[in-house]
């Protein structure tokens, strides 16, 4: 595939030729996304184009909770091209292919639950494949890299115009033309300048996908793993009671941003409070001054979703909408909590 | 046999394809996830004009089941859909209506029945819908929801047969599961199979009077029971040659028991809908192992049919029923049971395993497991897929908040009452605004409430009001779900939860009991007359299906504050209109399209319904309003202390539903006001005092800046919308009007 929109940006974005996935009788693919991101909408079109156009067996089908935007949400495709039925509508526990649209998914084990040695894993990072930090040894056979938060720059797309584009370079069973017709029918409401930039998106990501064969030494160690953590009925409390209540602040909803946060300038600042007053989620951090005066020190970016309202509640542009990756970590502040038992890695 | 059509849809998607091909004349129905798309998927193809069924969103599933049946007993094809606890609450209306023998189709969408609330499927409801002398029809994929939609309605009109009929299938596995599906090119063929309704008598006919539902004691009820039990053993025969019909028209076959690799079976499992599918799977990577071994799923559930169990088991060794639900002390739920007395006097040994309970998943591994159960266990009952831990690794939260915490010193209360010279009897004097941030926040963050969220801004300003202890209870909606996600709360004070039409009461019990055991020195802590406040915690929604007991509750005047936050629809289950909603906005069961312009009905004035119970404070706020709603919490902390209930209704954005920008919260908000749409003000003692008005400051601004804010009512700008722009805008100036008319006169 040749187009006139990847050649004008050949210079900013690579195509690498890729690692070859033989063409496959069932294919079963994982989606790992925050709600709002487009999983739900790209596993749709997917099973669609396979149901619909490659004359597949296919369902999809995603974990639900309530409607939240910023909530974790899986979402599954499987297909045969061989008409097996599909019958099971279970969750995909063994991923042929596993799309992760966050990089700080990368830090939990159970993003890679069930993976094996013949599963091929897309992530969304703005790393370079070689430094990919897993939290220790994965089993997988290809590793994809595709740097969503550049095309989406680019082009303004969403993000799953760019998962989307990505994964059909590595799903040899779809023919890319029909994906894209049905992405467009599917999203016919949009108005089409910006349905262009979604399908740019598409192709930025289908020709910039980076691929490695994944060999377990290489792996660096990310520092930490994070555990599910749940009770079961030998030590769950009795009717659900929660008796260690206000441990949400172990929470991190950073993957909930997109790209911009508000950064504090504590300089031009006058303590009014007005920001705390309209922040949902709580972020900004006090402490008193030697007449028990409230001095803001700056926001908790833990709970931070980037709702921006404070930054309009502001009355003297002390709270200023920034790229996320130019705020510098020394900036990045923790709650001053008391706490019964703190066991959070952060305290240390 | 007739042509159809490949699609690729869910199953709410498939039963709203029948419907549409059926097209219905009426729905009522009540949002409950996960079964409520199907009304926003009806409502749509209504916008579309593609059915003209007559949609009504009641006040809660037991009024919708009411409707349902108003409509059914003046002869029309009637459609409902619900799950869980909304099904509950509509159970008393089905014996009625089986009783008098009304048809009509409701789909049960089947989820967990609360509590804990969990809204993933399990068969907890299903089982109590096997009581109520309904039909009951299983149907484990989308496309089997189609075709058992369309059956139903032909069985329960029946003349042999005069029944309701639920068609029941699995939450999320099968409602929103998307996968291959035929249905027919043309709705003639649906329509000529289902035929006209005939009916014997109708409620709609004033030649032909007729009295339903009589006072029937014995002797006579037992010989109506008889019929209704004749009725169900003529709907076994019915439903056969039904299903022969149909077949004849898609080419796809239905009979009571599914069976899959009967034939040569020694073993095999028994279950419901899509676990049988999945089995299915497990079946034949056990068949390739050469184990005989196979499964039966039953589709007609009511009647249940034992002659074709009997049949269907007879060489079998063993079987196993899995069994998505508990009956608990009774060793399997009620599908055991009648398998059990089914297979009483014959060899085959039966065990029961209970799994998936609340939505848990169920592969074709997990069913390769069982049947190591199914060939070597004795024990006749037991669960599959209970967990142990081994270490409990949940986070210890925040310490626990004193009451000198709870209590720093912002403000002072001085009462007027007696001074007589201000409209105000309670007043707030702050002493240092720039304090406030300092005071704890009562809800700890991590909660995982959407971007922009205006009903945590809103609760917090209101916290801040209050002063000492606080125990809230919360109704079901957005701000319980995103705050105590089990094992994880964010609440730093007592928290409890009951369901959004019974709150009220509960709180009542509450506040009662605590003042009993203070009198009888059994409070289990060392109360020393410290301030105690108890705050109910409302949506719009708990204030429809909850407005009676709230009332209720009102007229008793017991001392606590009902608050209610306001953003306009059912947010927690995806935007459907709620009461609330104001006339001409677009919500996920009002749509806008061609010759449809939004919601039918203008928005319910809550505060002055609860003005008119004569509660001693109600009050209207909005989150940012300087320091208004931290006064008005204030204000209300001291009626509920002195002198009893107290409602408060704030209106809080949704970005998400409203289609408004999720930095604008505060502006939206603003307009609401500005506009008068939402004027901020309070009924104190029976005196109306409004707290800010606009337009003697020169800043009333029309509806029509503050609807351009968000996409759910964008629409009204455009010149087609006119009418209903100006029908919206009259109203809100008629209450506007009225509102100034109370500040003015204190008789009013």
């Amino acid at each position: 595939m040749n187009s006139l929109f990847w050649n004008k940006f050949k210079n900013i974005f690579v195509r690498q030729k890729l690692n070859k996935i033989p063409i496959r009788q069932y294919v079963q693919i994982r989606m790992h996304a925050i709600g709002g991101q487009g999983a739900n909408s790209m596993g749709k079109i997917l099973a669609e184009t396979c149901a619909m156009n490659m004359g597949y067996t296919a369902h999809h089908f995603a974990s639900f909770g309530s409607e939240k935007k910023g909530s974790p949400v899986q979402s599954f495709v499987r297909f045969s091209t061989q008409q097996q039925e599909i019958r099971t509508a279970s969750a995909i526990l063994k991923p042929d292919l596993l799309i992760l649209f966050h990089p700080s998914m990368m830090d939990h084990e159970i993003h890679f639950a069930g993976a094996h040695d013949q599963t091929d894993i897309l992530i969304n990072s703005q790393q370079k494949l070689q430094d990919l930090h897993f939290f220790s040894q994965i089993h997988a056979r290809n590793l994809f890299v595709v740097d969503a938060q550049k095309i989406m720059l680019h082009t303004g797309a969403r993000l799953n115009s760019v998962m989307f584009g990505a994964s059909l370079r590595i799903l040899p069973e779809i023919d890319f033309q029909s994906a894209l017709k049905n992405f467009k029918i599917f999203f016919k409401k949009l108005p089409s300048e910006i349905l262009k930039n979604e399908v740019r998106a598409i192709e930025l990501a289908y020709h910039s996908v980076q691929s490695k064969t994944y060999s377990p030494s290489e792996v660096v160690h990310a520092p930490e793993t994070k555990h599910e953590m749940r009770l079961g009925w030998n030590q769950a409390p009795i009717g659900g009671v929660i008796s260690n209540p206000a441990n949400t602040i172990y929470k991190d909803l950073s993957s909930s941003r997109r790209t911009h946060m508000p950064r504090f300038y504590k300089e031009i600042c006058f303590n009014c409070g007005f920001c705390d007053a309209t922040c949902p989620d709580f972020c900004f951090v006090w402490k008193t001054d030697e007449n028990q005066k409230p001095v803001l020190q700056g926001i908790d970016y833990q709970y931070c979703k980037a709702c921006q309202k404070c930054i309009q509640a502001c009355p003297v542009g002390a709270l200023v909408r920034t790229p996320e990756n130019q705020i510098p970590d020394t900036e990045k502040l923790t709650k001053l909590f008391t706490l019964d038992n703190y066991n959070d890695d952060r305290q240390k | 046999m007739h042509k159809q059509t490949k699609v690729f849809l869910t199953g709410n998607e498939m039963i709203a394809q029948a419907a549409k091909s059926i097209n219905f004349h009426f729905m009522g129905y009540y949002p409950i996830t996960p079964s409520t798309e199907i009304a926003e998927l009806i409502d749509q193809m209504k916008a579309r004009n593609e059915v003209d069924t007559v949609l009504l969103a009641a006040d809660g599933e037991h009024g919708a089941a009411g409707a349902c049946y108003g409509a059914a007993s003046g002869g029309a094809r009637v459609l409902n859909a619900t799950s869980a606890n909304g099904f509950l609450y509509s159970l008393e209306q089905l014996p009625v209506q089986s009783g008098t023998r009304l048809p009509m189709v409701l789909n049960l969408v089947t989820r967990s029945v609360s509590g804990p609330l969990d809204i993933r499927c399990d068969h907890s409801d299903l089982m109590y819908a096997l009581q109520c002398g309904w039909i009951v029809l299983c149907a484990s994929t989308p496309q089997a929801l189609y075709d058992l939609n369309i059956i139903a309605v032909k069985l329960g009109e029946h003349p042999d047969v005069r029944l309701p009929v639920i068609v029941a299938s699995d939450g999320f596995f099968t409602s929103h599961q998307r996968n291959t599906a035929f249905i027919f090119e043309d709705t003639k063929v649906v329509q000529n199979f289902i035929g006209k309704r005939i009916e014997n008598f109708s409620t709609l006919n004033p030649l032909k009077p007729v009295t339903i539902g009589p006072y029937m004691n014995e002797p006579d009820l037992i010989n109506n029971k008889y019929q209704l039990h004749q009725a169900h053993e003529m709907a076994k025969k019915v439903f056969s040659s039904i299903c022969q019909e149909y077949e004849s028209l898609s080419g796809r076959h239905y009979e009571e028991y599914e069976l899959y690799k009967m034939q040569n079976a020694e073993y095999a499992f028994l279950s419901l809908n899509s676990s049988a599918e999945t089995l299915k799977d497990s079946i034949d990577a056990l068949q390739t192992q050469n184990h005989k071994v196979g499964l039966i799923k039953p589709v007609l559930l009511r009647p249940f049919n034992f002659q074709k169990l009997l049949e269907a088991t007879k060489n079998l060794k063993k079987i196993l029923v899995a069994e998505r639900s508990d009956n608990p002390g009774s060793q399997g739920s009620i599908l055991t049971h009648e398998v059990r007395s089914c297979l009483a006097h014959t060899p085959t040994q039966i065990i029961t395993r209970v799994f998936g309970i609340g939505g848990k998943d169920f592969t074709p591994e997990d069913g390769i497991r069982l049947f190591e159960d199914l060939k070597n266990s004795t024990q006749l009952f037991e669960f599959y897929g209970q967990t142990k831990t081994e270490k409990n690794n949940i986070p210890k939260g925040l310490k626990t908040l004193t009451y000198s915490e709870l209590t720093p010193k912002l403000y002072e209360i001085q009462d007027c009452s007696t001074q007589n010279q201000t409209k105000s009897k309670i007043k707030v004097h702050f002493y240092d605004t720039t304090h406030l941030p300092l005071k704890p926040k009562l809800i700890a963050p991590g909660h995982s409430a959407c971007p922009g969220c205006g009903i945590f801004s809103g609760l917090d300003q209101f916290f801040k009001g209050l002063q000492g202890y606080v125990v809230a209870l919360y109704h079901t909606g957005c701000a319980m779900v995103v705050t105590t996600d089990y094992p994880f709360s964010a609440h730093r004070i007592t928290y409890i939860h009951n369901l959004f039409q019974n709150g009220a009461p509960t709180l009542a019990g509450l506040v009662e009991t605590f003042w009993a055991l203070h009198k009888r020195s059994e409070l289990p802590f060392d109360f020393k007359n410290e301030q105690i406040t108890f705050v109910m915690i409302t949506g719009d929604g708990g204030m429809d299906i909850g407005m009676g007991p709230t009332i209720g509750t009102a007229l008793r005047n017991h001392h606590m504050i009902v608050l209610e936050y306001d953003n306009q629809a059912y947010m927690n289950t995806g935007g459907q209109l709620s009461y609330t909603t104001p006339f001409a906005h677009a919500t996920s069961t009002s749509h806008v399209y061609q010759k449809t312009f939004g919601k039918s009905f203008h928005h319910k004035d809550t505060a002055q319904i609860m003005a008119a119970t004569g509660i001693p404070y109600v009050f209207t706020a909005i989150e940012s309003f300087g320091t208004d709603l931290i006064e008005k919490a204030a204000k209300a902390q001291w009626y509920a202390q002195n002198k009893g209930l107290v409602f408060g209704k704030l209106l809080t954005a949704c970005p998400l539903n409203w289609g408004s920008e999720e930095s604008q919260g505060q502006g939206v908000l603003q307009k609401a006001v500005d506009s008068c749409f939402f004027p901020l003000y309070e009924v104190e003692q029976h005196l109306t005092q409004i707290s800010y008005d606009p337009e003697s400051l020169s800043k009333k601004v029309p509806v029509s800046d503050w609807l351009r804010m968000m996409k759910k009512s964008q629409h009204l700008l455009d010149k087609k919308y006119e009418a209903q722009l100006m029908e919206f805008q009259h109203e809100v100036d008629r209450r506007w009007r009225r509102l100034k008319l109370l500040h003015q006169n204190p008789e009013l």
